[in-house]
């Protein structure tokens, strides 16, 4: 009898059966051959006949197989190494993992790249997020800080002035604090500066903050040793008092009691503050009281100087409180319309906002831009993994060969994308610190947070959100693609198919024109920034702020009771700085230009009636100069003269005004000779002008001048202006900073012990002011240099790649009678194709999102064509760059070599 | 209206009509699949033919459908064979086909028969 085991078995070749059931079919279906047999040779045939006819019982086509096939015996799950746990997933997935391992061990190369790349990127993201969750997300460090709320008065421009955002003048804050019952405490603030003379007679200039009683209870924070403030004495205010912060004194905690100087004057410490407490600037070293409506805090309503927090009190909300202020606006416009039916009014804003709120643009941007960023990397690797998938297309073939299915194939590579993104991910945090600790020193503002910057738990959370997003993204495409072609067509032709690596090259494609795209809007971006950067550096600020040193100096009433001994002695440091070696003169102003100056100060015009109220004020910036400053700081006389050494006390007083005060207020006219008073008019004298000089940019680099008066230091300033404190100009053809040590020479040889505070070049100050926008600009051009180096990458990679995959066809056309240079055009050709294609898409995206930018972007619009032209010609030459090489190789192909490879 | 797709219609025909075959001669009495072809091509009187390749996978499908239960049986000095009997399931789904297929081969015949006539 015939044995029609083969005969069966060759039939079941393609089918999954596991071996005891393939037996069975195969015994069983024998035995069916073997009756047949049985019954044809008793019919009388002959053995060979009998086995022929026995065997026709197949059909033509081998459909024993095709039938088998979509049972579920011929499908069983998948199991990758035999003898593995079936269906478990952990186990699975330990097996996946020790599987990804060992490939990617195998192939060191491409996983370092890949980490690296991965690293980059995350770590970039772990860095911008930790800044961003410090200073946006993370609640301020006061209980229940959401209950704290910053207040302001609100001018619309109806009532002739346009400021969101106005302190308050001493009555308003009384009547917010008295008839608005939406706050549990409310408490006013005022930032100054003093010399704290320590108990070994040294003395350095600190920040002070001046603050009505409830200011503690308001930020709910107590102090660690002795008390704060009571009403009545910050009411009273006739003797000093002070609350230390912790590292106010070297033994400040064990100061409660003790008597410290400021400003020479001497003050009982009744406490001390812990050390984590601070409040949005951590130079502020004591507390002092401030009380209400004083001769500085004047109790009219015009003057704002008041700033004021006040907590929410329990179970009410923002709304309310902000109802109740309503109800304040509609009694305050009826009891005084002069100031108020216009168009003023109490806001609240919550402190955090406050705070932050002007970094957040920038920073969100920053997000932005870093996503993008980790965007590209992911799309480059894919695309690699996608050029890799196709190399390993046997490997699975022969894994789903030996029971693998389509979907444990694509978890397989998402496993490996996966581990790929988890050790990028936890280098990418190494180098996220790393990155973080560039950023805050890059960073300009203070932080609005006390205790250190670091990469926390929430920090490590999104980082860990961000690995698993990128794993799937890096895998799941690659998976998707390599595994969906029909397994068993890959290990019947033997080399790869044409039409599979055109797939590839297709597939590949598609990402390169998304990363090339993704590059453009940062570049845009980017440089966008960096012109309005430039801008910035174009602006003429009035001044010349090169080759300055500065310092501030006060001579409190404590070092000398006289004013006017104390501005005297202010001269004599001028002097003697004016005759140190080195030194080109030396000058001195109330307050540098860029340096917080104050709000300005209401004035009469004499021979004018006053303006009506409700209508703007005329008003302005009130400095007081010595006659060299304006040589020193550079600021040009326009008209009239400048103040002189002849201007003191006794003479008639005079100041010289900006062109900006001249243009407001005496338009068609001619101030010189004209004469204003400042208030109160009853004391205050007439003071007439004798000069115009040039406009500074005093506030920001980006604001317009504002007004400002300028008057001689040595006439009798008004109060509270008493001259005693002083910033000095000192101008050298060197290095500033040389300078620093004879300027403190100079100064202690009038005064041996004054304290300079401030000491720095004018240079530095002019930098701190663009300080947001560098930080912005640079992070925001290093991004979007690494993204353009990973699409340029990326470009090259997929050229290279078909070139490779094209060797025969470039052959065929070579040894056709191509020449070279029509092989070099091809993949030239190719390659600027693809870059015009992301130029397509990302131009168009990039003035949509840029749109987003407008408010940080200074005489550039966001569709700038200049910019637009240099992103693009930047992509296309990179571009040419990235092709040439693989099209050089391209030429290179020798056509008998490529044909006998395959 | 769409059109018949015959092919499919002849393939689904073919199809149940198979199924119906099996589970009509198992209603009798466990049979093996060499008995069930040969029975099939005698009691047609040579009009139906099961390949064998066709006829291994239907009985595979019915098992694993658990309209039909094989077993190996072993019987002295014989080899073991594989017998197949039709199950409770398969017993109900039996009744239902008959019953589709006599309705159906009734409608077959109103059409047909008023041709004729």
């Amino acid at each position: 009898m015939p044995d029609w085991t083969q005969q069966v078995r060759s039939r079941l070749a393609g089918v999954h059966l596991s071996p005891t059931r393939e037996a069975e079919i195969v015994e069983e279906l024998s035995q069916h051959l073997d009756d047949r047999y049985r019954e044809l040779i008793a019919g009388g045939m002959s053995p060979d006949e009998a086995t022929r006819v026995a065997l026709a019982d197949f059909s033509d086509r081998n459909v024993l197989a095709d039938y088998i096939a979509p049972l579920r015996q011929a499908n069983p799950p998948s199991v990758i190494t035999p003898g593995a746990p079936r269906g478990k997933l952990l186990g699975d997935f330990w097996q996946d993992l020790r599987y990804a391992a060992r490939t990617l061990w195998k192939r060191p190369g491409f996983t370092a790249a890949a980490v690296l790349t991965l690293a980059i990127g995350i770590g970039s993201n772990a860095a911008i997020f930790t800044v961003v969750n410090t200073v946006l997300l993370r609640p301020l460090p006061y209980p229940h800080s959401e209950q704290l709320m910053s207040l302001y008065t609100r001018y619309l421009p109806s009532s002739g002035y346009d400021f969101p955002y106005v302190s308050l003048s001493g009555p308003e804050f009384a009547d917010v604090r008295d008839r608005v019952d939406a706050f549990s405490a409310i408490a006013a603030y005022r930032f100054s500066g003093a010399n704290l003379t320590a108990s070994n007679g040294e003395a350095e200039r600190v920040g002070i903050l001046r603050v009505t009683s409830g200011f503690f209870d308001v930020l709910g924070v107590k102090p660690i040793r002795g008390r704060t403030f009571t009403e009545e004495e910050t009411q009273r205010g006739e003797s000093c008092l002070a609350v230390l912060s912790h590292g106010a004194l070297t033994d400040a905690a064990s100061a409660v009691g003790s008597t410290i100087r400021l400003d020479d004057v001497p003050c009982e410490v009744i406490g001390v503050m812990p050390e984590s407490f601070g409040f949005r600037d951590d130079d502020v070293k004591v507390w002092t009281p401030l009380s209400i409506n004083t001769e500085e805090n004047p109790g009219n309503r015009a003057s704002h100087p008041i700033n004021a927090i006040a907590r929410l009190r329990d179970g009410v909300s923002a709304k309310q409180a902000d109802a109740q202020l309503q109800s304040l606006r509609a009694y305050w416009s009826e009891a005084y319309p002069d100031h108020y039916a216009k168009g003023h009014f109490a806001v609240i804003r919550s402190l955090h906002e406050d705070i932050v709120g002007e970094q957040r643009d920038a920073l969100i941007l920053l997000v932005g831009a870093v996503l993008f960023v980790l965007l590209i990397v992911c799309v480059n690797l894919a695309a690699l993994l996608i050029s890799n998938g196709e190399a390993r297309r046997r490997e699975f073939a022969v894994r789903h060969a030996l029971g693998a299915n389509r979907r444990r194939l694509i978890r397989q590579l998402v496993v490996e994308a996966m581990l790929l993104a988890v050790i990028g991910g936890v280098l990418g945090l190494l180098l996220g610190n790393l990155l973080l600790a560039g950023l805050l020193a890059l960073y300009p503002q203070r932080l609005p947070v006390s205790q250190a910057i670091a990469i926390d738990y929430i920090a490590v959370l999104y980082t860990c959100a961000l690995i698993i997003l990128a794993g799937f993204l890096i895998g799941f495409v690659p998976a998707l693609h390599a595994t969906g072609v029909r397994m068993q067509d890959i290990l019947r032709t033997d080399s790869r198919t044409a039409t599979s690596s055109r797939r590839t090259v297709a597939a590949r494609s598609v990402l390169v024109i998304s990363q090339l795209a993704l590059s453009v809007i940062l570049l845009v971006g980017a440089l966008l920034l960096i012109r309005s950067y430039q801008q910035l550096h174009y602006v003429d600020l009035g001044f010349q702020p090169d080759h300055l040193l500065t310092f501030s100096v006060s001579i409190p009433p404590g070092r000398e009771r006289d004013s006017a001994a104390a501005r005297r002695r202010l001269a004599a440091i001028e002097d003697q700085l004016t005759a140190t070696p080195g030194v080109e003169i030396a000058g001195a102003i109330s307050s540098l230009p860029l340096v917080w100056a104050g709000p300005p100060d209401d004035f009469a015009i004499e021979g004018r009636p006053a303006p009506q109220p409700g209508t703007p004020a005329w008003n302005a910036r009130y400095l007081m100069a010595t006659p060299r400053m304006f040589q020193a700081l550079g600021i040009p006389l326009k008209r009239g003269r400048l103040l002189t050494e002849s201007d003191v006390t006794g003479q008639p007083m005079v100041a010289v005004i900006n062109e900006t005060v001249a243009r407001l207020y005496w338009s068609g006219d001619d101030p010189i000779g004209k004469t204003i008073r400042y208030f109160p008019q009853e004391t205050s004298p007439s003071i007439q002008i004798v000069g115009i000089v040039g406009d500074v940019h005093s506030i920001s680099p980006t604001e317009p001048a504002p007004p400002t008066v300028y008057v001689p230091l040595a006439q009798a300033p008004r109060p509270p202006y008493d001259g005693r404190a002083m910033t000095f100009i000192v101008r050298t053809s060197g290095d500033p900073a040389a300078l620093t040590a004879s300027a403190r020479a100079a100064a202690a040889s009038i005064d041996a012990g004054l304290p300079l505070a401030n000491v720095r070049p004018m240079s530095e100050i002019v930098s701190e002011a663009s300080g947001q926008p560098r930080f912005t600009t640079l992070v925001m051009s290093f991004f979007a240099i690494i993204a353009f180096f990973l699409a340029a990458l990326g470009l090259y990679g997929i050229l290279a790649y078909s070139v490779e995959q094209r060797v025969r066809e470039i052959g065929v056309r070579v040894a056709l009678g191509a020449n070279r240079g029509e092989i070099f055009r091809l993949i030239i050709g190719n390659g600027m194709r693809l870059a015009l294609l992301g130029v397509a898409v990302g131009v168009p995206s990039a003035l949509a999102m840029t749109r987003l930018m407008g408010g940080m972007l200074l005489g550039v619009t966001s569709a700038d064509p200049l910019t637009y032209i240099a992103v693009v010609g930047m992509l296309l030459i990179s571009a040419l760059l990235a092709s040439y090489l693989p099209a050089r190789r391209a030429t290179r192909v020798d056509p008998i070599v490529a044909l006998r490879a395959e | 209206m769409t059109d018949i797709n015959t092919q499919a219609l002849d393939r689904e025909l073919k199809r149940g009509a198979a199924e119906l075959l099996i589970l009509s001669l198992l209603d009798a009495r466990p049979r093996h699949g060499y008995e069930l072809s040969k029975l099939i091509h005698t009691r047609s009187g040579g009009e139906l033919t099961f390949h064998i390749d066709s006829l291994y996978p239907l009985l595979y499908r019915l098992e694993e459908r658990e309209w039909i239960k094989g077993a190996w049986v072993e019987k002295p000095n014989e080899r073991r064979r594989r017998f197949y009997k039709v199950t409770p399931k398969g017993r109900r789904v039996l009744a239902k086909q008959r019953q589709t297929w006599k309705a159906f081969v009734a409608a077959v015949q109103r059409v047909t028969g008023d041709e004729h006539a």
